[in-house]
């Protein structure tokens, strides 16, 4: 058996002990390989970074658990970010599951940056509806969510003073694993021209490039590469920044094995003509 | 190690869902089962707290009577369920799909077609404009069906429209690997870092 036919035939299994080791590894000891910023991440701190001050912000985490890995260090990034500027922050989701997400956000950061509910930020309710939801915050946004998260009147929140429709918000930051930030960008952005950024899984990012093209997506974080990225913009190291190692070698050997497979293909004798298949 | 039992139940949860990469078991089985049950048990959780918040309860505490205009629509959903009276569910379908298309229409038409068709009206005065404005005429023409294909200067076209779809779908591929190993590390900073203490 020649190497090449070795390669064909090695047992799937042994691929993924070699990942698990090639991921685990760096996570225990860190090996600090080089980071480029990619120009969408860039795009989304210098909106962030360009609001007037005191902005009123809605952070929507638009995910379940299954994206948690990617999107919840996006989240976190972005946060840092908004309240290093001291912007005020409306949590909501489109998601009943991404409410979890939303209080997470700013009951954990917040403490940090001095933040108090009702002043700074509000965490809403989950409303059923998505596109709908959305559609109906554009035309009456204190009839969607007329009480916070814990039952408080929006009347007797002290930030809804400033508030009276969705020409008050100076940015959405939607994280989506799917069609959520689309719903901002059709119901809220199209139609309002109100500001639209945030984040998505890497599966997805190839189809927020056209909202990118045309102008209407203000930069977004792709994956946890885009996390990591943003965690080095704004000088807070955390989960994503610690797995950048892990996702390099995890792609390199993904790399190495692709194009070891080609080779065992084309070389072998597995090639459609050796084994009578094939078109 | 931790000893905290929610931990532990994740980590042995995650154990048996990675076990499936060995061979099929009864571990796996029972973690598929009861990843199952648990999210079939949390959206009729949460699909009834949103009937109880949003209407049953206004309708019933506050007599805001017209709460029941949803309420009697989403049971008649249900007639489909129910030989003869199958047809009463067209009425709030039909409520849902108009509404619907309303809603979708208003901001996609601008956001969807008319921005994105100004977003590829770009000068040819670099790179980057020329392979956006190339890439999307050309994929266009892949599915132009009126012209025959055969035709000189057509078929040339399609077969760079096609080229850059192939380039399209392998950054998606590329994108999708990514993902998926995100969610492993995810998965490995969880067991390693909050299961077992190994991760600093």
């Amino acid at each position: 058996m020649s190497f090449f036919e070795f390669i064909g035939n090695v047992d799937r299994r042994y691929i993924y002990v070699l990942l698990v080791i090639l991921i685990v590894y760096p996570l225990v000891k860190p090996i600090g390989l080089p980071l480029a910023m990619s120009r969408e991440t860039r795009q989304v701190f210098e909106t962030v970074d360009a609001l007037p001050p005191n902005s009123i912000v809605i952070l929507s985490p638009d995910y379940s658990p299954g994206a948690e890995a990617e999107l919840w260090p996006q989240t976190v990034a972005i946060t840092h970010h908004l309240m290093q500027k001291g912007h005020r922050i409306i949590a909501l989701s489109l998601w009943a599951d991404g409410v979890m997400y939303a209080r997470r956000a700013m009951e954990t950061l917040g403490p940090k940056y001095g933040y108090v509910n009702g002043v700074d930020y509000v965490i809403m309710p989950w409303v059923a509806g998505r596109d709908a939801a959305v559609s109906a915050m554009g035309r009456d946004l204190r009839s969607v969510y007329t009480q916070d998260f814990y039952g408080t009147p929006i009347t007797q929140i002290p930030m809804y003073e400033d508030i009276r429709d969705i020409r008050d918000i100076a940015l959405v930051v939607s994280y989506a694993t799917g069609d959520d930030q689309d719903y901002y960008l059709q119901q809220l952005q199209a139609v309002y021209g109100t500001p639209v950024t945030g984040g998505c899984t890497a599966v997805s990012s190839p189809g927020r490039m056209p909202y990118i093209q045309s102008g209407q997506l203000s930069g977004f974080l792709s994956g946890l590469r885009g996390a990591a990225e943003y965690e080095v913009l704004v000088r807070e190291p955390g989960l994503a920044a610690a797995g950048m190692d892990a996702q390099s070698l995890s792609h390199a050997l993904v790399i190495v094995f692709i194009i070891l497979g080609n080779l065992a293909y084309l070389l072998g004798s597995k090639r459609p003509s050796a084994v009578g298949g094939g078109n | 190690m931790s000893t905290n039992f929610g931990v532990w139940l994740a980590a042995l949860a995650t154990l048996s869902m990675y076990s499936y990469l060995y061979k099929d078991n009864a571990f796996f089985k029972i973690g598929e089962h009861i990843f199952i049950a648990i999210a079939a048990g949390h959206t009729v959780v949460m699909g009834w707290q949103t009937i109880k918040g949003t209407a049953w309860t206004p309708l019933t505490t506050k007599g805001e009577y017209l709460w029941l205009v949803p309420l009697i629509g989403g049971a008649l959903l249900y007639g489909r369920f129910f030989r003869g009276i199958g047809w009463v569910s067209r009425f709030p379908l039909g409520f849902l799909m108009g509404v619907g298309a309303a809603i979708t229409l208003r901001g996609q038409l601008q956001s969807s077609f008319i921005l994105q068709i100004r977003g590829t009206m770009l000068p040819l005065n670099s790179l980057d404009n020329i392979v956006m404005v190339v890439g999307t005429v050309t994929t266009l023409v892949y599915f132009f069906f009126a012209v025959q294909s055969q035709r000189a200067g057509v078929a040339q076209l399609a077969m760079i429209g096609r080229w850059t779809m192939m380039i399209a779908f392998g950054a998606a591929y590329g994108n999708t690997v990514m993902a998926r190993m995100s969610l492993l590390i995810g998965r490995m900073q969880f067991l390693f870092g909050k299961w077992i203490y190994l991760i600093k």
